[in-house]
């Protein structure tokens, strides 16, 4: 699954630690995340939706 | 420092906990030295396996400080954790097995309680490796 939490992140200008600690979560886990090392569960994938103001199928997406 | 058992950044309740967890590990080797102590102390008393059951106590304890820290950790925490305990688990199996092969040879055989010791260790080691899949 690929996501844009990185873009998103740095439209905002948030660290990972920032988004990390809006999430309740480890920078490690926004990291992997951003990578596409690690697909979150549904509730936090919603959550980073939410966080971004954004519709969970606009943050992640199908790798094509 | 990372400590064996680390999952990643650690946040103050798993901190906490896991202080928790060092604790009741030294707690746990004193009582059972003390547990020793009293059962070789008292060794004509019947009811002296009662002191053998001291260091219980210390493990509740640690059970305890397990669960807050898998509460305290996220879901990436806890998988790196579940994952890394099953690669020990099988590791430990098979460890065994092989141990158990090797019986009614020259080689000595291991105790098992050195397999629960060497499981912590592996996980300790799987932790790390586990770690790194996600970086």
């Amino acid at each position: 699954m690929k996501n844009r939490v990185r873009d998103l992140r740095s439209e905002r200008e948030w660290s990972q630690a920032d988004l990390a600690d809006r999430l309740a979560v480890s920078r490690q886990t926004i990291n992997a995340i951003e990578t596409g090392k690690y697909d979150p569960s549904l509730p936090l994938a919603f959550k980073i939706a939410q966080v971004f103001k954004n519709r969970i199928e606009e943050v992640f997406f199908p790798e094509k | 420092m990372r400590w064996p058992g680390d999952c990643g950044q650690m946040n103050v309740a798993q901190r906490r906990a896991y202080r928790m967890y060092l604790w009741g590990t030294l707690i746990y080797v004193f009582a059972i030295l003390i547990a020793f102590y009293l059962f070789k102390l008292f060794h004509s008393w019947p009811g002296k396996p009662v002191f053998m059951v001291l260091p219980f106590a210390s493990v509740v304890f640690m059970l305890r400080a397990m669960m807050l820290y898998f509460s305290a950790a996220d879901e990436m925490q806890r998988r790196i954790l579940s994952e890394s305990c099953a690669y020990a688990f099988v590791t430990t199996v098979f460890a065994s097995i092989v141990c158990g092969l090797f019986e009614g040879t020259l080689i000595p055989p291991i105790p098992w309680y050195y397999r629960f010791s060497f499981m912590m260790f592996v996980w300790g080691i799987a932790v790390q490796l586990t770690k790194r899949r996600y970086k």
